[in-house]
Parts: C-alpha cells; sequence; structure tokens
C-alpha cells in the first residue's frame, strides 16, 4: 500500500479513493476526486489553476523551501521489514509533521501580518461610512453633541483664562 | 470513423458535431498531451516523425495508418495534428495559432509532471536508496574508482 500524490492538486490519494489513467507511453496519472479528474481532461494546466498545491507554492503563498520536505520521499526499492525501523519511523512521521505544521503557520501569520493591518483600517472606514446602518442618523447627531460638550467646556475655560 | 446510424453520412460530419462513446475515447488516449509535445518540440524531427508513421504515444504504428487523415505523412509536431496534403500542411505552419504554439513551446517551462506535484505535496526528491552494485561490470567500475 503507498500513499500517493495526486498529479494536479497534489493532495493525498488513499487506497480505494480517485482514478488512475494510464497513458501510452506508460506514465500514469493519479488523481485524487473527480474534480482533478475533470480538469485534467480539460487540459487545464495546474500551475494555473489557484487551489493546487503547485500554484501556492510557485505564488508564495505557502512555504515552499523546507528541511522538513526532504524527509518524506519516495522510494521504489522495497524495504525489508524491520520492526525497530517502523516505530522509529513512525515516531519520525508524527515529530515532522508537527513541525512542519508550525512551520507553515508560521509562514502564514507572516504573510497576513500587513493584511491584518490593512483589515483594521477598512474596517474603521467602513464604520464611518456605514454607522447609519446601525443607528438613526438623528441618534448618531445627538451622541456626537454629547461629546462636544466637554470640549466645548474646556475651550471656553481657556478662552476665559487668556482673557 | 466507426458507430454511423444505418443511413447516415461518414463524410462531412453531423451538423452537431455528435461522437459516439469510442470516438470519444479514442480521441482521449490518442491527442498528444502537452508535455509529450513539448519533448518532441526540443528533438531532432526525424525522431518525432518521419514522414511515415506517426507519433501516437509509443505504440508501434503501421505505415500508412488509415485512421488519421493523409495517412500520416503530414504531422505538424507542435500542434500534434496531421493534414491531409503537403500544402494543407504548409499553409498551416505559415498561420498565426500555430506561430503562437512554436512560441510557447519554446518559451514555457518544462510542463507539470508528477515528479512537480510530489515537491507540491511537501515531498523531497525521490530517494531509491545507495545504489546495489552486482556484477563484474559494477566491480570494475568500483576498482576503477
Amino acid at each position: 500500500m503507498r500513499l500517493e500524490k495526486c498529479w494536479f492538486c497534489s493532495s493525498t490519494i488513499y487506497p480505494g479513493h480517485g482514478i488512475s489513467f494510464v497513458r501510452n507511453d506508460a506514465t500514469v496519472f493519479r488523481f485524487c476526486r473527480g474534480k482533478c479528474h475533470k480538469n485534467f481532461k480539460m487540459k487545464r494546466n495546474p500551475r494555473k489553476v489557484a487551489w493546487t498545491k503547485a500554484y501556492r507554492k510557485l505564488a508564495g503563498k505557502e512555504l515552499a523551501e523546507d528541511a522538513t520536505f526532504e524527509m518524506e520521499k519516495r522510494r521504489n526499492r522495497p524495504e525489508k521489514y524491520n520492526r525497530d525501523l517502523v516505530g522509529k519511523t513512525i515516531k519520525a512521521i508524527e515529530k515532522v509533521t508537527d513541525i512542519r505544521q508550525k512551520r507553515q503557520d508560521r509562514f502564514y501569520e507572516k504573510r497576513m501580518e500587513s493584511a491584518r493591518k490593512q483589515q483594521l483600517r477598512a474596517d474603521k472606514v467602513q464604520l464611518e461610512k456605514e454607522v447609519h446602518l446601525i443607528k438613526a442618523p438623528a441618534g448618531i447627531r445627538a451622541e456626537r453633541e454629547k461629546l462636544k460638550e466637554p470640549v466645548r467646556q474646556a475651550d471656553a475655560k481657556r478662552d476665559a483664562m487668556e482673557e | 470513423m466507426g458507430g454511423t446510424a444505418p443511413g447516415k453520412r461518414k463524410v462531412g460530419g453531423d451538423h452537431k458535431h455528435r461522437k459516439t462513446w469510442k470516438q470519444q475515447r479514442r480521441g482521449e488516449f490518442q491527442t498528444r498531451h502537452i508535455d509529450q509535445v513539448w519533448e518532441d518540440v526540443r528533438k531532432p524531427p526525424s525522431l518525432v516523425h518521419n514522414g511515415k508513421t506517426g507519433p501516437m504515444g509509443t505504440t508501434a504504428k503501421a505505415e500508412l495508418d488509415e485512421d488519421v487523415p493523409g495517412f500520416g505523412k503530414h504531422y505538424c509536431i507542435p500542434c500534434g495534428k496531421y493534414f491531409g496534403t503537403a500544402v494543407a500542411l504548409a499553409s498551416h505552419e505559415g498561420e498565426r495559432p500555430h506561430k503562437r504554439r512554436v512560441k510557447m513551446l519554446h518559451t514555457t517551462a518544462r510542463p507539470h509532471n508528477q515528479r512537480d506535484a510530489d515537491l507540491a505535496g511537501d515531498m523531497g526528491a525521490p530517494d531509491n536508496g545507495p545504489k546495489l552494485r552486482t556484477g563484474v561490470a559494477a566491480g570494475a567500475a568500483e576498482m576503477a574508482e
């Protein structure tokens, strides 16, 4: 049993899922689901289809180069069964997946940093513009008048003192 | 073309351009994919098409293939199309879609393949372990090293 990667979207294909297409020249194309298969038949280029891993790596949306990626490799030669090796491998897989996930999350956070600030600014602008959807204009005006009262009083005092 | 109904014209085609399931599947299996064409364009043309048989995958094709326009003699490598006559092929090569395709094939990077898909899926380069050296030739090579 082997877990393959989908030719189109690079997701893992578990046993019992997807379709394999074998071409005249004996190259095998494995697809995880009908969506990927149909896109392939349409002759779409995965590098240009936004939801595929190939696109995301090329566009810099995801962590593309990392040492953890070197931990998962394809080997076309069978390994002789060794109980210790199996145990160690399973533990290693868990640890490596954990580290990889953390690194990918960190990459995402960094990428979205400036986006958060932009979002906050956009939210403020929206609030200014569209607060009438939440409160009636008369009510807003009344609130603003109330807020200006202490400022007006402070100004009046200052003017009095200056005089 | 197989699969026509009795009384239907074989030449000219149905105006709704219907294909039978068999025709559709044959079409799917026999078109040359972009990654094959990308390699074809970079090989010497005689290796791809020698004026007798077509490159249709790697299945050995008989000379003068009846199923293909012009018996497979006139083939445009970048476009993967057969033409009925040499004149037809020549006039095709002067056309814009052909020129665009040639330019595209020569300027774009190698098309997506399984190796790219694996790398994008967070795998490393394939590792088949240390090379197994057996036999006299290998032993001689080791000695030379």
